[in-house]
């Protein structure tokens, strides 16, 4: 790693925390606790059954974090890794700086990874222990290897999403739009498709991974489709290292 | 030998069908060369080729010998200062600076005095701790230049560097840019304002349509440009009085003012003696003047005069 890396990588995140994009994105990354917190209302209005938390916390994980927040957050740090640079009229500062291009453009993926979690993994934990503190805490020791495998779950696929959204953000005018074709349209039409179309997606893995069940993880197991976790694993760190690396190499080639 | 500073061979640039550069020979040594021609010229083209923010279409373009895309052996010796755009550094001017220092490769002390210093050479220093976001264009026009000559670059490249800025900051740059020249180092500097271009130095590049139309000394572009009258827009938020005391000077072919939109049009044949008379106006009669902008039309008329 050379020594620009860190920096760029500290000074993207420092950027990133303060500003307006966050905020709005803290909003979406906490829907989940809120959501949790309105379980919890309920249970202690006896309006919800307490012995439901798991299945609660399967629910948000399977239906929201993983399949809406995860994506979107990501989508939206990591298709603005030029654009936000060249927008601002601050790209070209960094182009005339004596380092290489390619330190540049990882340090600025890697401050992206870092506030997409930053944003993703307090709250997705939180609402575990929303969920699940009312059941005692022998539940929520008995059920922390879910916990441990839905973030490995999340990283893998936050990867995987920011490399497709930094690649697209690299090469595109508008990511943005692509980001949000390809999670919305692509993945869900894809995802129901019997078929090896499925495979073509990041959800397709991620779901894989999961202890959860959802509406596409009981599809893809009904129809024999569902990777093993090592398939899904290393399809997920393939995309996300075959993607970055690709980002990289347009980059250090693109006039700008 | 040492190769020139910088040097162009037969270099096009195309932008999909436009052509933004045409077959360009040029040579540049230490000393200031400025650029001069109207917009869409193929200045910021040619600077971005130096600058190896572009690659040549055809041709090749090297700045000490090397070939300057993405090379961080040129860019160590190389500042810019890039056409004004938009700039939005969400920090404050002293952390933006100091952290284009480290990127450029100084340690953290060695960066944050950098930092100050060239803040206070362009006199941004009480505004250090101020964000960027909020600096007037002259503030920011004045960081721009500051994070070009923070690290002492052997080659200045500067795209329209008195755009935006008052007489007085207009004044101290182009003192700046006289002074890196005599310094033996290299400045590249594009305008289309021939009298802020003869005031920094005396070779002058003149293109226009993407093409070189002629290159050497200013005196003789100089002579056919004072054939037509200079256009130029002052904003300032007391249009009338100042209009009153341009009123009744030599050289002046028209005059208008708005209230409304705060600004003074005006048309003169003597610009020397104009921005002479604007500069005292400002130091000895405290008249306030935020902008002085001069549309290209009267270099425009040359270069119409050169092509026929």
């Amino acid at each position: 790693m050379t020594a620009r890396i860190p920096l760029v990588a500290q000074w993207s995140f420092s950027q990133l925390l303060f500003s307006p994009r966050t905020a709005g994105m803290a909003i979406l990354a906490t829907t989940p606790v809120l959501m949790a917190l309105v379980y919890r209302a309920a249970v202690a209005l006896e309006l919800a059954a307490q012995t439901s938390s798991f299945g609660v916390f399967s629910i948000l994980t399977a239906a929201v974090s993983l399949p809406f927040v995860a994506p979107m957050l990501t989508l939206f740090y990591a298709s603005g890794v030029v654009i936000d640079d060249a927008e601002a009229g601050t790209l070209h500062y960094f182009l005339t700086r004596p380092f290489a291009r390619r330190d540049l453009l990882v340090g600025k993926m890697l401050g992206n990874l870092m506030i997409v979690m930053f944003l993703f993994v307090p709250p997705f934990v939180l609402c575990y222990y929303l969920t699940l503190a009312g059941s005692g805490w022998q539940e929520l020791g008995s059920r922390f290897p879910t916990l441990v495998r839905d973030l490995m779950a999340a990283s893998l696929g936050i990867f995987a999403y920011s490399g497709l959204f930094s690649l697209a953000g690299t090469v595109l005018k508008r990511p943005l739009l692509f980001g949000l074709f390809f999670v919305f349209g692509w993945q869900a039409a894809a995802s129901i498709v019997p078929g090896a179309i499925r495979y073509l997606t990041v959800t397709h893995y991620m779901h894989s991974l999961m202890p959860h069940e959802s509406f596409q993880s009981s599809l893809a197991g009904l129809i024999g489709q569902r990777s093993s976790g090592l398939e899904a694993v290393v399809a997920l760190l393939a995309i996300g290292t075959a993607t970055h690396a690709l980002a990289v190499w347009i980059f250090t080639k693109k006039e700008l | 030998m040492n190769p020139p500073v910088v040097e162009l061979c037969a270099v096009s640039r195309w932008y999909g069908n436009v052509l933004g550069l045409s077959r360009v020979d040029l040579t540049f040594e230490s000393g200031v060369t400025a650029l001069l021609g109207p917009n869409g010229a193929g200045k910021s083209t040619l600077l971005k080729l130096v600058t190896g923010l572009l690659r040549p279409s055809s041709g090749t373009v090297s700045v000490f010998g090397a070939a300057p895309f993405a090379n961080p052996d040129v860019h160590r010796k190389l500042g810019l200062v890039p056409e004004e755009e938009e700039f939005q550094a969400r920090v404050n001017a002293s952390d933006w600076l100091e952290y284009l220092m480290r990127l450029h490769g100084f340690d953290e002390n060695a960066a944050r005095e950098r930092a100050r210093k060239a803040l206070h050479d362009v006199g941004l220093e009480s505004a250090s701790k101020r964000r960027v976001t909020s600096f007037s264009r002259g503030m920011k026009q004045r960081l721009r230049i500051a994070q070009a000559m923070a690290h002492d670059p052997e080659i200045l490249v500067l795209d329209e560097p008195l755009t935006g800025l008052d007489p007085v900051g207009r004044h101290e740059v182009i003192d700046w840019i006289r002074d890196w020249g005599a310094r033996g180092k290299s400045v590249l500097v594009s305008s289309h304002i021939l009298h802020e271009v003869e005031l920094m130095t005396r070779e002058v590049v003149l293109m226009t349509a993407g093409k070189v139309m002629a290159s050497g000394n200013i005196h003789e572009i100089r002579r056919l440009i004072d054939a037509h009258p200079h256009h130029i827009l002052i904003s300032t938020p007391e249009p009338r009085r100042l209009a009153g005391r341009l009123l009744d000077q030599v050289g002046l072919h028209s005059i208008s003012f708005s209230e409304e939109l705060q600004q003074v049009k005006l048309e003169t044949r003597e610009p020397d003696r104009f921005y002479e008379l604007l500069a005292n106006y400002v130091l000895e009669e405290e008249g306030t003047i935020h902008e002085v902008s001069s549309p290209d039309d009267n270099l425009e008329a040359v270069f119409h005069y050169l092509v026929e």
